[in-house]
């Protein structure tokens, strides 16, 4: 310990006095030189022959002064210390070469930061709560009554229960508020293992009648409304006109079944009233795996339990989730956007790969040039492991450059790809550059200085001593260098190929996706939503009557066009669904469950303001009211899908629990009410609009919340205002939210595919930056060695556009390869991809074809530069410089 | 580097530290002199290349065995001469106990005519 202290204690002074220490050591070896000189002059030699004899027995000097100076070092630290200053003076003494590797670095480590770092916080980090990972989803969906006896029954897990969307109307307070809320089970706060920061949150006990009349606050909403009040605890608070008392505010971030949350209230199980116990309310639930139990045993108890309480329901539930399962929660969430972001993930990895191969072939070309620096390094006793080592510390040091360049390019991407990821998704982290997400990227710089660097070093710590020197360092550089440069180009345009192709069908997707009528036209329209307080809805017709009045009045606002309400916009994300029996197909219970229709309550105008063609019989009118002849008009697809070949007029339909039949009057056109790719629920056999005032929704009850639908040419904002105000002299306790127009509707609908568009051809684009930067490097290079020869051919007769041709050539020859090889993948690989594809193959000709073609139009471009340069060459000099 | 193998009289680091240091309990001496010393007093039966001998003072200054400081030398040329620490001087009497232990040892398989029991 103490030799320790003091050698490290003589080292660092040794440090501190550097060029002292160096010139002791070339005085001490001088002096044992001279005295051995001395020694020889004085056996007979004459004073040059002792000079030679003492310098023969002495060695190699110069390696051993080295080795005394390493002997004072802090071994490998100051080595690479050392290493890295000289990596840095020669990058900075060549700043293009630094400029092209550093950024195309930048282009591949920033995309692939970017990604991770939202692949990190959406698929790798863990749920924020306490040991998530026995958190587990139960697909399907599930009654209140059937949460109620799998919760009795199960004895692998706790179940608990939310019901996502139940949107509640906040009055009392100032102006009337739509809030998101869910309803949930008293344990949902147990099982998930948060607590209320203030107050409490749910008990056992909570959600039995008579006791549920409580609320649970978010931190943002308790913010936001309550002015971070801490008084609020056992203040009573009016939802949807019921009084509930505010029991507790959850912390900030927790957001449960969506991060939108604003309010939890009790979900109310009571079995007295079988309709609601059995028939209302169908959620997906949640559940803690306990202690020692593994995922299987759950997945084998909830089967039984779901036969068992199938048995239980007042009616025959044949088929009722058959096929639920327990899936661990974090799966759950991320299922939809995984794909997506795997698919991204490796078309940037491509890109860093390409800008690997990018820069080995540079570092080779340079390799090629130091080879003669390299020899005399050897010469002077640089072993071979020292010279890799520098070698790649240059490469490491050039790959960091780029990793910080990529760092400040990741979060321009971040921006972007950040519309991948579903806003507001449950216990979503937010994605940004952390930690973990810098320390990934300077992972991933190092091991890229590492891949490329290691076929040049290895070139250069092999290098034939002799045979270099001799040579100057020129004219032994072709041959396998060359070769191993051309396949690394081939490489990079394969590669590009494959991103360019899945670029470009995403492409196709989006134009084919902005081509697609969606059934209606949404330019010029806005939609608000206005939610009445429950009490406007009590009676049918006062309801009704309500919308009618605020139609009316709405009417009558200047620059205001058609005018409708309806319980849900298209592509808007609502799903009105109502089991129904058609004509003609009866309901043999015990066979198969009634067909669930999309089912829109709307107002007469409804097709007229989205220019909805109504191609048979007739649309609504003020005489559909509430006593009148019950009716309904089907979507063109729905009349061929149930009654094909007949006159759909006539037909009737009836709402499972109703004992009169609906008639259809009118046939509609089809309007995409799901997505734009038409992409519909399987479950969901078909579309029906009934009028407002008979519409019923699952609660049996009238429409209460509506969206009104105004055409109008004024500004968003201005209609909004004077929209709010009407409702407002209307009814003071409807609140009014969501003001979109139908146009942001539409897009927003398609606003993943567009990202991961934008992402892909980014990545692409890069991609192809870099192989043709790659091909240009190449192909200039391999020319400038061949001057000589081009000196010759032009001597002998040989023309310019030979000349330029035979360089072309080389170019286009790299690219062909290439291509060829990366076509063959994309074929392959285009199957990763179909997922997200529309109205496009992922084998489609046409893309491919333009896609070598945009390669092959590169391929030329970047040889015609060196192509020229060559052509303009002066034989006379080309052939006296060698 | 040279190829040192095969080398006669090429000793190995841990007795050419040894030798150096116990040259060196004679007094402060230079590199040259040292490495002169012990091919003389070996009768030329060990020889000290220079590129073992400067890395092994090197090393030993290092660790605080050696120091050194620059002086005159007979010739009155500037010389570096070393001397032996008070730390040196134990690993000397360490090295010197344990030297004549092995080589008595050695010494006396060497001499023994018979060779082990079958």
């Amino acid at each position: 310990m103490r030799e320790w202290l003091t050698s490290a204690w003589l080292r660092i002074r040794a440090l501190l006095r550097r060029e002292q220490l160096d010139r002791d050591i070339d005085d001490e070896l001088r002096f044992h030189l001279a005295m051995r000189e001395e020694h020889y002059g004085g056996s007979g030699l004459s004073p040059a022959e002792a000079h030679r004899a003492a310098e023969r027995r002495f060695g190699n000097r110069a390696a051993l002064e080295e080795q005394c100076r390493e002997t004072w070092r802090f071994g490998r630290i100051e080595t690479f210390w050392q290493d890295a200053r000289f990596a840095g003076r020669l990058l900075a003494r060549s700043p293009g070469f630094t400029a092209v590797a550093a950024l195309s670095l930048a282009l591949g480590i920033g995309g692939n930061a970017a990604m991770f770092s939202l692949v990190n916080a959406v698929l790798l980090r863990p749920l924020p709560y306490p040991e998530p990972e026995r958190l587990v989803r139960l697909t399907g969906v599930y009654p209140k009554g059937a949460l109620a006896a799998l919760q009795e029954q199960s004895r692998t897990v706790e179940i608990a229960g939310a019901l996502p969307g139940v949107e509640l109307n906040l009055t009392g307070h100032g102006e009337a508020t739509r809030l998101v809320g869910s309803a949930v089970s008293a344990n949902l706060f147990g099982v998930l293992g948060r607590r209320a920061s203030l107050g409490r949150s749910f008990e056992p006990g909570d959600d039995r009648p008579g006791r549920d009349r409580l609320a649970l606050l978010s931190h943002a909403l308790w913010q936001r409304r309550f002015g971070a009040d801490p008084g609020v605890i056992g203040r009573t608070i009016r939802l949807e006109g019921i009084e509930r008392e505010v029991v507790g505010v959850m912390p900030p971030g927790f957001g449960f079944p969506t991060e939108a949350t604003d309010v939890w209230v009790p979900l109310r199980f009571d079995p007295s009233d079988s309709d609601d116990y059995w028939g209302f309310g169908w959620m997906p639930l949640v559940a803690r795996v306990r202690p020692e139990v593994a995922l299987p045993r759950v997945q084998d108890e909830l089967r039984e339990m779901i036969a068992r309480t199938a048995e239980l329901f007042p009616w025959p539930v044949p088929s009722w989730n058959a096929d639920a399962a327990a899936v661990p929660l974090q799966d759950d969430q991320v299922r939809d956007v995984r794909g997506r972001l795997l698919v991204l993930q490796s078309a940037v990895g491509l890109v860093l790969l390409i800008a690997c191969a990018n820069v080995a072939s540079l570092l080779l070309s340079r390799a090629a040039a130091r080879r003669k620096e390299m020899a005399v390094r050897a010469a002077l006793g640089a072993g071979r492991g020292r010279i890799l080592r520098q070698v790649l510390t240059e490469s490491v040091c050039l790959s960091l450059l780029g990793g910080v360049l990529g760092l400040a390019l990741a979060r321009g991407v971040l921006s972007v790809a950040r519309g991948l990821v579903p806003e507001g998704g449950p216990g979503f982290s937010p994605v940004e550059l952390d930690a973990g997400v810098i320390a990934f990227a300077a992972g991933l710089s190092v091991l890229c200085g590492l891949l490329f660097g290691i076929v040049p070093a290895a070139g250069a710590s092999r290098a034939d001593l002799a045979a270099t020197l001799r040579t100057g360092g020129r004219g032994v550089a072709a041959g396998a260098g060359a070769r191993l440069r051309g396949s690394f180009i081939a490489m990079e345009v394969a590669l590009a190929v494959v991103l360019t192709v899945g670029a470009g069908l995403l492409m196709r997707t989006l134009w084919g996706l902005s081509r697609v009528d969606p059934g209606f036209r949404p330019e010029g329209t806005l939609a608000l939503r206005v939610s009445p307080s429950p009490e406007t809805c009590e009676q049918r017709s006062a309801c009704a009557a309500f919308y009618e009045e605020l139609l009316r009045r709405t009417r009558e606002l200047s620059g205001v066009g058609e005018v409708a309400a309806a319980s849900a916009i298209p592509l808007g994300g609502e799903q009105p669904l109502l089991p129904v029996e058609m004509d003609g197909h009866p309901l043999v219970a015990a066979e198969k469950a009634a067909p669930l229709l999309w089912a829109g309550a709307v107002t007469p105008g409804y097709f007229r303001v989205l220019d909805i063609p109504l191609l048979r019989g007739r649309g609504f009118d003020a005489s559909d009211g509430e006593t009148s002849t019950p009716v309904a008009i089907v979507s063109a697809a729905t009349a061929q899908r149930y009654w094909p070949g007949e006159d759909p007029l006539g037909k009737r339909i009836r709402i499972v629990w109703d004992e009169g039949w609906r008639t259809v009057v009118g046939v509609a056109g089809d309007v995409r009410h799901y997505s734009l790719s038409g992409g519909e629920p399987a479950e969901i056999s078909g579309a029906v609009y009934l009028p407002h005032p008979q519409a019923v929704e699952l609660d049996r009850r009238i429409p209460r919340s509506m969206a009104l639908l105004v055409r109008s040419g004024g500004s968003t904002a201005e209609v909004t205002v004077a929209l709010r105000r009407l409702v407002a002299s209307v009814n003071p306790d409807a609140p009014v939210s969501d003001a979109r127009r139908l146009e942001v509707v539409v897009s927003s609908s398609v606003s993943e595919p567009r990202a991961m568009m934008w992402l892909f051809a980014a990545f692409a684009g890069c991609a192809l930056l870099l192989a043709a930067l790659g091909t240009y490097g190449v192909v200039s290079y391999s020319t400038a060695q061949r001057s000589y020869e081009i000196g010759v051919r032009l001597a002998v007769g040989a023309g310019r556009a030979d000349i330029l041709g035979l360089v072309l050539g080389q170019s286009l020859k790299l690219v062909l390869i290439g291509s060829a090889l990366g076509v063959a993948t994309a074929l392959l690989a285009g199957r990763a991809l179909s997922s997200f594809l529309f109205g496009v193959s992922a084998r489609d000709p046409a893309t491919l074809a333009a896609v070598v073609g945009l390669l092959v139009a590169t391929a030329l471009l970047a040889g015609y530069l060196p192509g020229r340069r060559a052509a303009a060459t002066d034989p006379v000099r080309a052939l006296r410089a060698d | 580097m040279r190829d040192h193998r095969g080398d006669p009289g090429e000793l190995l680091q841990g007795t050419l530290n040894m030798l150096i240091l116990k040259t060196l309990s004679h007094g402060p001496q230079h590199g040259y002199a040292i490495a002169e010393f012990i091919q003389g007093t070996s009768l030329d039966a060990l020889r000290v290349e220079e590129g073992a001998l400067y890395p092994a003072l090197h090393r030993l200054e290092v660790r605080g065995l050696l120091a050194s400081e620059w002086g005159v030398s007979d010739n009155n040329r500037r010389a570096k001469f070393y001397r032996l620490t008070a730390a040196g001087r134990r690993r000397l009497a360490e090295e010197a106990g344990y030297w004549a232990r092995v080589a008595a040892g050695i010494a006396r398989i060497m001499e023994t005519a018979e060779g082990p029991r079958r």
